[in-house]
């Protein structure tokens, strides 16, 4: 099956090794890292999940299904992604060759009460550590 | 010599600030150098916030180079925000504005999500509060209607309507903005006035729905004017974006529009501010081209200088060529000992005086350039340690140099005064004015300092000194105290401006109809900014006040209460 974003409700961009989710219907912020980021992106383009694995065993690394799996249904729960109706990519897509050779889970996260976190001032009230929506402690 | 040296309007960029803009307008080599040079001496947590809003762009150009490590988190969060709340309020946006659209009202898109979606590569990069759409004056009150349908609801107090001037600001329950601008701009008003902006306007879809937006070179005299009302730096990089992005930019039709509007002695100034970070695309030749094309706007800077006495960098010629008379009428006045005109107006009373302030290497004053007859105000204006100054010059005229012993000469503490006190004379001849809901109008006032002390505002100082006024209602009920204020003495950099006990200034003072018909009576007050309002400290009805009736058919009069 193919997917593609569910445009224009879902805006996300892709900076750092990070990817930035929003549903702007209900305000929900997402993001997704390292291999996670990958598949985001891949998926995004118009890759299927088979296509995704495939890429993945090419380059010698393990993507359980059940984790792709999860991951594609945790993406499609959101209504962050749907069903694409043609196919969006005639492009081959190469699975990053960095990190484990056993993927045991993607890292995806979602914050959902914002209007707290948009009203932070995103240099004094945050963990300078990671930098906004992370909370210093006395703020969270 | 150039006469683009009148910068009053302008915030003063700072070295750190300018390091940042360095580092996101500049060429490869000088821009990485100035983020290395920016990155090692900022404490984020004293950032200002015109450099705050900058922060997601430089993020974005700099995220993966090896410099980027001290920062990084806390630049990171910030783009993070932005993203989110950039994006989120474009979406709630584009619901109000396609529903304006669809019930009939002609908008235009313009400031910060103008520049976002138009010029800027993704919108995160223009950190915005609000959006702001321009719509015809006739269409405020259903598109008002229609924004509340949505949920946006006017952001201030109710009364605070009254005194809108040219735009209404809107808010939701998610604290998102949407500005409605009857006008483009606060300092041009009238029916007609952004009649050309309409015109040439551009299209372009936006999520699905085909809008409007102005057209490159508006959007950058908007950003320029209000940048340098708001004292923000962001309309610097708004430029440079619009520069680079736009091919064949029309600078005529910029310097026209403001021509229209008056405004381009600001244009002028911001655009020297400006000309430092992007020299390929404006150099010091072509501003002085722009300012050689308007001999009036040429004329009155040169004149201006002269009386407010800024007069270290004119030379000769500028200095001989506001004289009108022919040789021999300049030597019978030279025989007859009749001022010249340089004479004449470097002496006028109606303006603020200047004194320029040279520093040295360790930032004492080292020299003062006066007009000599403020000698005997110096100790007025700045500490001087007596004991190690050797005595004043006497008996000199005209202007010169003034050498000081660092350390003996220091900027004097703006702290309040000991005595405030001044006379506010309307000097608009109109005295039965008619004022339709929203309309603007310019008063001429006079403000004197009746005081015995002078008024100083040193460079990079915000206690200047202006004209405003409050609004009261008929009874005389307070229902506004802070209206715009008009600042007549101004900081200047490098320079000492003041004002003498007994000088006269002529300043006008922008006001506007209330947006609710109705009886009401407008009091003009002067304020030292940050200090004191002059009519809490002398009884306030020596100010002036006009009772103002506002009808929609200008049919009512306005009597002129006006003190004798």
């Amino acid at each position: 099956m193919i997917f593609q974003v569910n445009a224009p409700r879902v805006v996300h961009e892709t900076l750092d090794g990070e990817t930035i989710i929003i549903d702007t219907e209900n305000g929900f912020y997402y993001t997704a890292h390292g291999h996670a980021s990958a598949i985001w992106r891949a998926l995004s383009e118009g890759h299927s999940p088979e296509l995704i694995r495939s890429a993945y065993q090419r380059e010698g690394k393990q993507l359980p299904q059940p984790v792709l799996d999860d991951f594609v249904r945790q993406l499609g729960d959101a209504n962050l992604i749907i069903p694409a109706g043609q196919l969006l990519s005639q492009s081959t897509w190469k699975a990053p060759a960095d990190g484990a050779d056993q993927l045991k889970t993607l890292e995806f996260e979602c914050h959902e009460d914002m209007q707290g976190l948009i009203e932070l001032d995103p240099i004094h009230e945050i963990d300078a550590s990671q930098g906004w929506p992370f909370q210093t402690d006395e703020t969270s | 010599m150039t006469l683009l040296t009148i910068l009053d309007y302008m915030p003063t960029v700072q070295p750190l600030q300018r390091w940042l803009l360095e580092a996101l307008i500049c060429d490869d080599q000088q821009s990485r150098a100035a983020f290395e040079k920016w990155q090692h001496q900022v404490d984020f947590d004293t950032l200002d916030y015109s450099s705050y809003r900058l922060i997601p762009a430089l993020f974005r150009k700099f995220a993966d180079d090896p410099l980027c490590t001290t920062h990084h988190s806390r630049m990171k969060g910030i783009y993070r925000y932005f993203f989110y709340r950039n994006n989120m309020l474009a979406q709630q946006a584009h619901q109000a504005i396609s529903a304006l659209l669809e019930s009939g009202i002609d908008l235009l898109i313009f400031k910060g999500l103008a520049l976002g979606l138009r010029h800027y590569d993704k919108l995160a990069l223009r950190p915005m509060g609000d959006v702001d759409v321009l719509i015809r004056p006739d269409d405020v009150q259903p598109a008002e209607t229609i924004l509340n349908q949505l949920g946006w609801r006017y952001r201030y107090e109710a009364e605070d309507k009254l005194v809108d001037w040219h735009s209404h600001d809107y808010i939701n329950d998610s604290n998102n903005g949407f500005d409605l601008h009857w006008n483009a701009l606060v300092e041009s008003g009238g029916k007609d006035c952004d009649q050309a902006i309409w015109k040439r306007a551009e299209t372009m879809v936006w999520l699905g729905q085909e809008v409007r937006l102005m057209r490159p070179e508006d959007l950058a005299l908007m950003a320029i004017i209000n940048g340098i009302r708001d004292k923000h730096l962001l309309w610097i990089y708004d430029l440079a974006v619009i520069l680079k992005n736009t091919r064949a930019f029309n600078w005529q039709l910029l310097w026209e529009e403001a021509g229209q509007r008056q405004l381009r002695s600001q244009v002028l100034d911001a655009l020297q501010v400006f000309s430092p970070f992007l020299p390929r695309h404006l150099d010091s030749r072509f501003l002085n081209k722009l300012l050689d094309s308007d001999p009036v706007l040429n004329h009155k800077r040169l004149e201006r200088l002269i009386k407010e006495n800024r007069t270290l960098a004119l030379d000769a010629d500028q200095r001989q060529s506001l004289e009108t008379a022919g040789p021999v009428r300049r030597l019978t006045d030279a025989l007859f000992n009749r001022p010249s005109t340089y004479m004449r107006l470097s002496s006028d009373p109606g303006t603020p005086k200047h004194i320029h302030c040279r520093l040295d290497n360790a930032g004492r004053i080292d020299g003062l350039y006066l007009h000599w007859q403020h000698l005997p105000r110096l100790r007025d204006l700045v500490y001087i340690d007596e004991d190690k100054l050797s005595a004043l010059p006497s008996n000199v005229s005209g202007e010169g140099w003034l050498s000081i012993k660092p350390g003996t000469v220091t900027i004097r503490e703006q702290v309040a005064l000991q005595d405030y006190r001044a006379k506010i004379t309307v000097k608009s001849e109109q005295t039965q004015l008619e004022l339709s809901p929203g309309e603007p109008l310019r008063l001429t006032l006079q403000v004197e300092n009746s005081s015995q002390c002078c008024w100083v505002v040193n460079e990079h100082s915000e206690k200047q000194y202006g004209v405003s006024g409050h609004l009261l209602d008929a009874e005389g009920t307070l229902l506004k105290w802070d209206l715009p204020r008009e600042y007549f003495l101004k900081s200047i950099p490098a320079h000492i401006a003041f004002i003498a006990p007994g000088q006269r200034i002529d300043c006008r003072l922008d006001i506007t109809g209330p947006t609710e018909p109705g009886s009401y009576t407008l009091q003009f007050d002067v304020v030292h900014e940050k200090v004191a309002w002059f009519s809490k400290r002398q009884p306030a009805n020596e100010f002036p006040k006009i009772s103002l009736e506002v009808t929609s058919n200008k049919q009512a009069r306005i009597a002129n209460d006006l003190p004798s």
